[in-house]
């Protein structure tokens, strides 16, 4: 899975700095004069990439001027993405009262706010507690998940996440040979810890250059654990297999950033990484004990912006 | 794509999780070392250090007995009483960025790391006593009537030496009075009796045997004090190493036998005097017969068996044809064995002389006597050769051999699996009596029926460990699995009931430090 994500991730950076090559073109000093508003309109209304693109020493069009549209639909020149630039033709853009997003446009926000996320994401959550190890070696829980935002301005949104843990093992359990006939008395069993992480919180960001969005995220948690210990584990249901539940509330604070490839003005890919401090208070499984999980948190995403 | 679905789809059951191979190095329950009672049986669990209380109907129960490890449990001769030794640990590291990372005993730096030792005596799965103890003092004996007890150490074990240690000394512990004393009883003592009063049955005093001296303590003084102390020898240069002890049935002779000496020390605890009897050697075992009122001697290195009068202390000497270590009484009857290889056995009725010889057909490994004392099971091993015919598969297999003692004859059975133990089962009217085998790596139970010979095998949920008997006559049998499993068999119905997974809980509570100040109070 690790290496999925990161042959997948490394394809979208990749995509990502090439189509926003592709989209920005030249950048600054063939800009006009209120470029800086219009580099951060960018990264909510971005061009698209499919714009056609003519030579710049074949099209010899005043630095100044404007653009010439391409498009069926009128572009708004108070929120053209990027600038024009000498050369490139301006891409296809809907104005606010073009599309359903700017009808009902909050008043104050850019247009084309992209308000909805979904992500599928992988991540880690630090497990200390001397008991994990019956489960797994190292003090790390490794997850698989999904998590989803909705945009309230631009620079906050609601998120919330889902991620998965599945781990398991087999245990040798070492018996001493007390009757000294050096033959192994030792048992065998199968430890397993599903557990599902739930999140919901809020997040800061701001636009850094059009595609880099740094962010802090505080929310709260909980974790949903379910282990088991079996002694027989080829038999189906036997006497040998013990279940427990237990519940772990607590927070998450993530630090990250997240890097947005434009494909179109209203679907952006992203990639993610954040990490930070959590807090859980102790899970009480049953009659097997407790487990304190928590700690650092990492974790990486790739989704969609639209 | 592929490994990415496949790792979502393995987070979906338990049978796709990932699959390492960790260890835990305690073993979640002791199987060997059970304890039945009146109240159900108790099973240590080392892993979570506590107790369980598991009832033949099915139930079990953790028994909280606090931060600590059960290090070892055993039963009161009252069959309701259970006495748990319990380590407790305290680390005494100060420095607070130290402290900040400490949980577990391991994680204390060894210097700072303090374990002391507590006995709980647990009834009815609740603790009734508390008493501290250093943890050298390993092995306490109980008087019959359960009212005294009396902490010594047991050398044959691995000794804790956790603090300053009086090698002098018994802990004498009165129960119902809550109390314990140290009292001084000579260098290492490491076997009691008890003396009872002939007219009351009560306790009244106790000998304690300890290299080069015997002492005698009187428990119904206010504060258990010794009352006389028998040296065994006057040279300090000489030692002389108790190996068997008893009391003659009248209560009045101790009789002490010691290693590599053939004089046997008759301590009369009337006259306070010693009587030195010579022997034909260094005695292997020694056990006193009640009904003939004669000590039954055997010695290892020689072919023979004494008697021994405890009116004149003469000795009747009669000759074997191998020479015996072990002794079992029935009655008036004394069963000579040995598990070093030798295919002898026999029965020595201890009244008359009378001397029978039994042959068995593989080397002896353990032996039972069944509750009526009319037969004799004994388990063998294997011991290989290359015979052929009916006596080549007796060498390859262990095996079983009953031996009547009321007609002197014996048969033999090849066993499946080593023989691991045996209990026997008898009706209220006596009209069977019936012997449970348990092999090892085999998962039936084998009952024969001694009188008729009827043969039946009973399933098992698993392989078993031991066998043994409730107080009530149910039998029950540990098994070999992690999580714990005992099969509990009403010996009248053959109806088995099992209990399992009780030794899970407390599997992810793992042993944790006392704190200092609770330790303190």
């Amino acid at each position: 899975m690790t290496r999925a994500m990161l042959v997948t991730t490394m394809a979208l950076w990749a995509g990502a700095a090439s189509a926003q090559e592709t989209a920005d073109g030249p950048p600054a000093e063939a800009a006009p004069a209120e470029a800086p508003e219009r580099a951060e309109a960018a990264e909510e209304a971005p061009v698209a990439s499919e714009a056609p693109v003519a030579p710049v020493a074949e099209v010899p069009v005043p630095v100044a001027a404007p653009a010439i549209p391409l498009a069926v639909e009128p572009a708004s020149p108070e929120i053209s993405s990027g600038g024009p630039t000498p050369g490139v033709a301006a891409a296809p853009e809907a104005t606010p009262e073009a599309t359903p997003e700017a009808e009902d446009q909050t008043p104050g926000l850019p247009p084309r706010l992209l308000r909805y996320a979904l992500s599928l994401e992988a991540g880690t959550l630090q497990n200390q507690d001397p008991s994990y190890d019956l489960f797994a070696n190292g003090d790390v829980m490794g997850s698989i998940g999904l998590s989803a935002g909705y945009r309230l301005t631009k620079n906050i949104a609601l998120v919330g996440s889902w991620q998965r843990v599945g781990r398991g093992a087999v245990v040798s359990v070492q018996v001493p040979d007390e009757d000294a006939d050096f033959e192994s008395r030792d048992q065998q069993l199968r430890a397993a810890l599903l557990a599902n992480q739930l999140t919901a919180g809020v997040r800061l960001d701001f636009a850094i250059a059009g595609y880099l969005r740094p962010y802090v995220s505080g929310q709260g948690m909980a974790v949903l654990t379910r282990v088991r210990l079996d002694d027989e584990p080829d038999v189906r249901d036997n006497p040998g297999q013990v279940e427990a539940l237990g519940t772990a509330t607590g927070g998450l604070l993530t630090f990250g950033a997240e890097l947005r490839a434009p494909l179109t003005d209203r679907l952006h890919p992203a990639v993610y990484l954040e990490m930070g401090p959590s807090w859980l208070t102790v899970a009480q499984l049953g009659e097997l004990g407790s487990m304190q999980m928590g700690g650092f948190a990492l974790r990486t995403g790739v989704g969609l912006r639209f | 794509m592929r490994p990415l679905l496949f790792t979502l789809a393995a987070g979906c059951g338990w049978n796709a999780l990932p699959n390492q191979a960790t260890t835990t190095t305690e073993a979640l329950w002791d199987a060997s070392a059970v304890v039945p009672t009146v109240d159900g049986l108790y099973v240590r669990l080392p892993r979570a250090g506590a107790l369980s209380l598991l009832k033949p109907g099915g139930d079990a129960r953790r028994i909280e007995l606090g931060e600590g490890r059960v290090t070892r449990i055993d039963a009161a001769p009252d069959l309701r009483t259970v006495v748990t030794f319990v380590e407790r640990y305290v680390c005494t590291t100060t420095d607070p960025r130290e402290v900040r990372k400490i949980e577990l005993p391991s994680d204390c730096p060894p210097d700072d790391l303090e374990v002391t030792t507590e006995v709980d005596l647990v009834e009815g799965g609740e603790v009734t006593a508390k008493q501290s103890l250093s943890g050298a003092y390993n092995q306490l004996k109980f008087s019959r009537d359960g009212r005294f007890a009396v902490a010594y150490l047991d050398l044959t074990q691995e000794l804790q030496v956790d603090a300053v240690l009086n090698l002098t000394g018994v802990v004498v512990i009165d129960i119902d009075a809550g109390t314990s004393q140290i009292v001084p009883v000579g260098f290492a003592a490491d076997r009691v009796l008890f003396v009872e009063d002939p007219d009351t049955g009560d306790t009244v005093e106790a000998v304690v045997v300890s290299r080069n001296a015997v002492a005698v303590v009187d428990l119904a003084a206010e504060t258990p004090e010794v009352v006389v102390t028998f040296p065994l020898t006057l040279d300090p240069d000489t030692v002389v190493d108790p190996v068997g002890i008893d009391l003659t049935p009248d209560g009045r002779y101790a009789l002490l036998s010691a290693r590599g000496s053939s004089d046997l020390y008759a301590l009369d605890l009337e006259v306070r005097s010693i009587n030195i009897v010579e022997l034909a050697g260094p005695p292997g075992a020694m056990s006193v017969s009640a009904e003939a009122d004669r000590t039954v001697l055997v010695y290892p290195g020689q072919p023979i068996v004494e008697l021994l009068d405890h009116r004149f202390f003469d000795t009747e000497r009669l000759d074997l044809d191998e020479p015996m270590d072990r002794i079992e009484m029935a009655g008036e009857q004394a069963v000579l064995w040995t598990p070093s290889g030798r295919h002898d056995l026999y029965r020595l009725d201890t009244r008359s002389g009378d001397l029978v010889e039994y042959r068995l057909q593989n080397p002896a490994t353990e032996l039972f006597l069944a509750p009526t004392q009319e037969f004799a099971l004994v388990l063998t091993r294997p011991e290989g050769g290359s015979g052929t015919g009916v006596d080549g598969l007796y060498d390859l297999h262990p095996g079983m051999e009953i031996v009547d003692l009321r007609t002197d004859s014996s048969e033999p059975f090849v066993l499946e699996g080593q023989g691991l133990g045996v209990a026997f089962a008898t009706d209220e009217a006596g009209t069977s009596l019936n012997a449970l085998v348990l092999q090892q790596d085999v998962d039936y139970l084998f009952r024969l029926d001694l009188y008729t010979r009827q043969a039946e095998e009973i399933e098992l949920e698993s392989p078993p460990v031991a066998i043994g008997s409730m107080p009530d006559g149910t039998f029950f049998i540990t098994h070999d699995r992690a999580l714990g499993l005992v099969s509990f068999l009403d010996p009248s119905s053959g109806k088995i009931t099992t209990v399992s997974g009780f030794a899970a809980a407390g599997s992810l509570d793992l042993i944790d430090l006392v704190e200092a100040q609770e330790e303190g109070r």
